[in-house]
């Protein structure tokens, strides 16, 4: 998926990804820098895509940042869950790279 | 600009249509029994020499045996035997032709092979009625080419026929 | 023939792994099945089964087999709602679950053949909708249970995916303590920091989750809380976390006497309360699933699994048959060498060189014939492939026949070369659907007649020498040898007189015959059976030879006897009127030189003595009708191979022996496949054709023209 994801983007647009291997990775890596827009799984092990939301909205350096996160076909309420904890829009798996960067687009001015 | 021809459904039927017309089958030659026979040239494998047939026993008596070509063993059948025409000894000019029919590679021993001929559809009739009986289940009909100013004739067999036999417990 | 495009190359790498997915899958059921007997299942092995098939949804889907992704997306729905708890496991479900096992098999099948598979998408859809139904049967109230008296707050609620609270429900179900473990993390060496704790944790609990805190207390931490269940006290928890500067509290819980609701909002913790958040998920519509965020066992599974799939490799069949060629070939080669050394030594001149090319021939002997065997073995796979297989068909079977099978299987690491393996499955079907269909009776009837209602199926597998036996043996009501042998005077076979004179052993094999195959005797029951002569003549295919013993009202033993493998075989060259032919020599039992004195005439068959026992013989000449034309006529001095298979030894008369070769078993191809008594052809030295022996068949037909002699 992350590779997916970060080869759809890098081809596109003028967009530097950055990918986390998982959601401590990502703990580690986000507050270092300032990222324009973070994508995340919900379904990982150890920290899930919504632990990993909730984080990020309650962090000083991301609190704003468009956040998408991908969930799986089915998956409502963990969809749901995802969007009242402040995610700012949502993918379902499987998707295409259209779909994708058409909310990228949307996301980044 | 030079204007480009765009291909319409019309040329394009139109070549279809030549292609056919032209279309040569290949069918390779070959003399067995004193007689001229030919078979579709894209089934042939290979042409080899004659070589020491191992003898199966209790197949059917065209079935001389098998030979193994390149790693691979195949059954030889004698075309002669096959068509029940007379059986003369071979000679030197006796080859096999390795033909591959459904998956399968098989050897047709012949007295001589004599070339490849190609047809236009056109040029091949149904076989006729008035030939030998035993052969009749075999042929696919007949081909008339000229050569050297005379009209030669290929009596073109079906592998299908030739070689659909099935070696049946006894 | 085309060459392997890459689609091609593509397809047979689906087809390897969809086949193994659902083997993994099946075992899983398997597994359950037994569980339901115990009464309690394994939410391991439900998620190991969804995985597997969320796994052949999206394999199936990256290569366009529809039908298998549609059956996979349903099935995954239903294993979904089956992990969740929200469905229960009943038999019916369970079964549902084995058929759609059959059709994946079925599609996978039709895939490698490149059939459309049209009538099989009706099965498909039909499964489908009774899967639906399942699905959707116990679909009613999502669980509103309270949170079994501990007191949960939303900040933690809120950010559970559906999986996590579902084992978090179960944790409690199971009446297992909540505990919160804080601890802290340096940035930089988080990684190691967490294998710690999670090492510190896994054997005395399940982590549901890991909360993240933003609040750390510098910028170099990160902060963790791991919500865990665990049976065990507080005390053993915080034993178990000693040193990593982790705390531990149990999860608050519910004061006595005040039952909340989980919509109850969060107290304490100091975690926002989103307003409008709803604790409870609204479930809703069909369950679907997908990979949820599995607690930690799941990662460490999958390491597990990694690290088996690494030590074994997967291999096209065909390569290894490429393979074995080559090692055939190599043989040859080796032959002609030692020749060439022959010549070599026989020049005085040359000793010294003959010398030092016979301590590198024998060098080369050595290694390649540890490569042969090497390869050999690569072939080999165990008999379990097939008696998975073969466990469910028996568990359908003796559903629709209404009869009770308890099935043991024994040396199911027994192993064979993999293309016998496979080609199996077939007979031991055939033969265990006869076991089902006429030889295990109805419960009641087997309540009668004393025995316990559930038959007995054992099927045991063991290798002895150059074979494999298996046995099939089935508590039953055994074979009817009365009926057999009138079908066969009915029939034509026998005359009544010769069938007074029948062992009651020749009137059980009477069964393998055409024409008194169970099919055709079946009349009165089930309409069911397939033909043994069938079955028989599969096993003959490989080289194989199949027997069988009954006792009436008690049961009935079919054995099996098979050649390990097929490709490279040791064989004696003999000839006979002329012409050479390869005996394999695993059917050889010995030889030996006789003169025409030693062979006498009984009844019209010629047989010698041998230690006391009179051995049947038979002329190769006289059995392939070959003729002496251009030869003097039978030499006084022969020699008797004696051959034999299972219980049947007939002594083979041949002009001469030529000593053992290393050969390869090449097929006559289809045309000639069915000529008796010869199983292929073989080039010895490179050059000369030569044909191989079919023993089993010959030994058949000397045996059928007069009696075979059986071992005591």
């Amino acid at each position: 998926m992350r590779g997916f994801v970060t080869a759809a983007l890098e081809s596109a647009g003028p967009y530097t990804v950055t990918q986390a291997e998982s959601g401590f990775h990502a703990l580690k890596i986000l507050p270092r820098s300032r990222y324009d827009l973070i994508i995340t799984d919900i379904n990982m092990p150890d920290i899930n895509g919504l632990e990993l939301v909730r984080f990020i909205r309650d962090s000083d350096v991301h609190k704003k940042t468009p956040l998408i996160i991908i969930s799986t076909d089915g998956r409502e309420a963990d969809r749901d869950r995802g969007m009242k904890l402040g995610a700012n829009a949502y993918l379902t798996k499987p998707f295409a790279p259209e779909q994708l960067l058409e909310i990228v687009r949307g996301l980044l001015p | 600009m030079k204007e480009l021809p765009f291909a319409t459904e019309e040329t394009y039927l139109r070549r279809q249509d030549d292609r056919r017309k032209h279309e040569r089958r290949g069918v390779l030659s070959f003399a067995v029994g004193g007689e001229v026979y030919g078979v579709d040239i894209l089934s042939i494998r290979e042409i080899i020499k004659l070589r020491e047939i191992t003898e199966v026993p209790r197949a059917p008596r065209f079935l001389l045996g098998v030979v193994t070509v390149r790693g691979l063993v195949l059954p030889v059948v004698d075309v002669r035997l096959r068509l029940r025409l007379d059986v003369k000894p071979l000679g030197r000019a006796a080859r096999i032709l390795v033909v591959l029919h459904k998956g399968e590679r098989y050897g047709l021993l012949v007295d001589e092979v004599r070339g490849v001929v190609r047809f236009a559809d056109a040029q091949i009739e149904p076989p006729p009625p008035s030939l030998a009986p035993s052969e009749a289940p075999f042929l696919a009909g007949i081909g008339r080419y000229p050569e050297d100013g005379e009209e030669r004739m290929v009596i073109l067999l079906s592998l299908d026929a030739l070689l659909g036999f099935d070696v049946v417990r006894t | 023939m085309s060459g392997e495009g890459p689609t091609e190359k593509a397809l047979q790498e689906f087809l390897s792994e969809a086949q193994e997915i659902v083997e993994q899958f099946n075992r899983d059921l398997l597994a359950l099945d037994e569980q339901r007997a115990v009464g309690t299942f394994d939410p391991e092995v439900i998620n190991d089964a969804f995985r597997a098939v969320h796994s052949l949804k999206g394999l199936s889907g990256l290569f366009g087999v529809t039908r298998m992704t549609n059956l996979s997306h349903n099935l995954e729905n239903l294993l979904d709602s089956l992990r969740l708890g929200r469905v229960e496991l009943q038999p019916a479900t369970l079964d549902l679950l084995f058929e759609a096992v059959s059709l994946f098999n079925r599609i996978v099948g039709e895939t490698a053949a490149g059939a459309s598979g049209e009538d099989g998408a009706n099965l498909v859809e039909d499964l489908i909708a009774r899967l639906d139904r399942v699905a959707l049967r116990k679909e009613a109230t999502p669980e509103t249970s309270p949170w079994g008296g501990w007191e949960l707050d939303d900040s933690l609620l809120s950010v559970l995916t559906e999986y996590e609270e579902h084992r978090l429900r179960e944790n409690i179900k199971n009446g297992r303590s909540l505990y919160r473990i804080h601890a802290a993390f340096d940035l930089m060496t988080i990684d190691k920091g967490l294998d710690e704790l999670k090492g510190r944790l896994k054997p005395i609990g399940e982590v549901i989750t890991y909360l993240p805190s933003a609040e750390a207390a510098n910028d170099q931490q990160i902060e963790l809380d791991v919500i865990l269940g665990a049976q065990v006290e507080l005390r053993s928890v915080q034993e178990a976390v000693v040193g990593t500067g982790a705390i531990v509290a149990l999860l608050p819980r519910q004061k006595t006497g005040q039952l909340r609701g989980p919509a109850a909002p969060a107290t304490a913790s100091g975690a926002d309360v989103k307003p409008g958040t709803a604790a409870t998920p609204a479930t809703g519509a069909a369950a679907s699933g997908d990979k949820a965020a599995a607690p930690k066992r799941e990662r460490e599974e999958e390491e597990l699994t990694l690290k088996s799939v690494a030590q074994t490799v997967r291999v096209d069949i065909r390569k290894l048959d490429n393979l074995m060629n080559i090692v055939g070939e190599l043989g040859i080669a080796r032959a002609g060498l030692m020749q060439i050394l022959d010549r070599i030594k026989a020049d005085r001149a040359q000793q010294k060189l003959a010398r030092e090319l016979h301590i590198e021939l024998r060098s080369l002997s050595r290694k390649l014939d540890e490569l042969q065997a090497g390869i050999l073995e690569v072939r080999m796979v165990p008999l379990g492939q097939v008696f998975d297989k073969l466990s469910r068909v028996v568990r359908k079977i003796s559903r629709d026949a209404g009869k009770e099978i308890r099935l043991t299987v024994t040396g199911a690491d027994t192993e064979l070369d993999k293309l016998i393996v496979e080609e199996l499955s077939d007979p031991l079907m055939h033969v265990m659907r006869n076991c089902i269909d006429h030889g295990i009776e109805k419960p009641e009837v087997r309540k009668t007649a004393g025995k316990p209602e559930a038959g007995t199926i054992s099927i045991r597998a063991e290798q002895r020498g150059n074979h494999v036996v298996i046995q099939i043996e089935d508590d039953g009501q055994g074979v009817d040898e009365a009926k057999l042998v009138q079908k066969a005077v009915e029939r034509g076979i026998l005359n009544a007189h010769d069938a007074r004179d029948l062992s009651r052993r020749d009137v059980q094999n009477l069964m393998f015959l055409p024409g008194l195959s169970t099919k055709d005797v079946a009349d009165e029951m089930s309409g069911r059976g397939v033909g043994m002569d069938v079955v028989k003549t599969n096993i003959a295919r490989l080289s194989g030879i199949i027997d069988v013993e009954s006792e009436p009202g008690q049961g009935t033993r079919l054995t099996l006897t098979l050649p390990i493998t097929l490709a490279i075989i040791q064989a004696l060259i003999i000839r006979a009127a002329g012409r050479t032919f390869a005996v394999p020599l695993n059917s050889v039992l010995e030889s030996l030189r006789v003169t025409q004195a030693d062979v006498r005439t009984i009844e019209r068959r010629e047989v010698m003595s041998l230690r006391g026992q009179t051995l049947p013989l038979a002329r190769l000449e006289k059995l392939f009708r070959l003729d002496r034309a251009d030869l003097e006529g039978v030499p006084n001095k022969q020699f008797v191979v004696v051959v034999g298979l299972a219980q049947h030894r007939i002594g083979l008369l041949v002009d001469e022996l030529h000593g053992q070769e290393d050969i390869v078993i090449k097929s006559l191809g289809r045309a000639l496949s069915e000529v008796p008594g010869i199983a292929g052809a073989t080039e010895l030295g490179g050059k000369k054709t030569v044909l191989v022996l079919d023993v089993a068949q010959i030994v058949e037909e000397a045996v059928g023209m007069g009696g075979g002699q059986e071992a005591a």
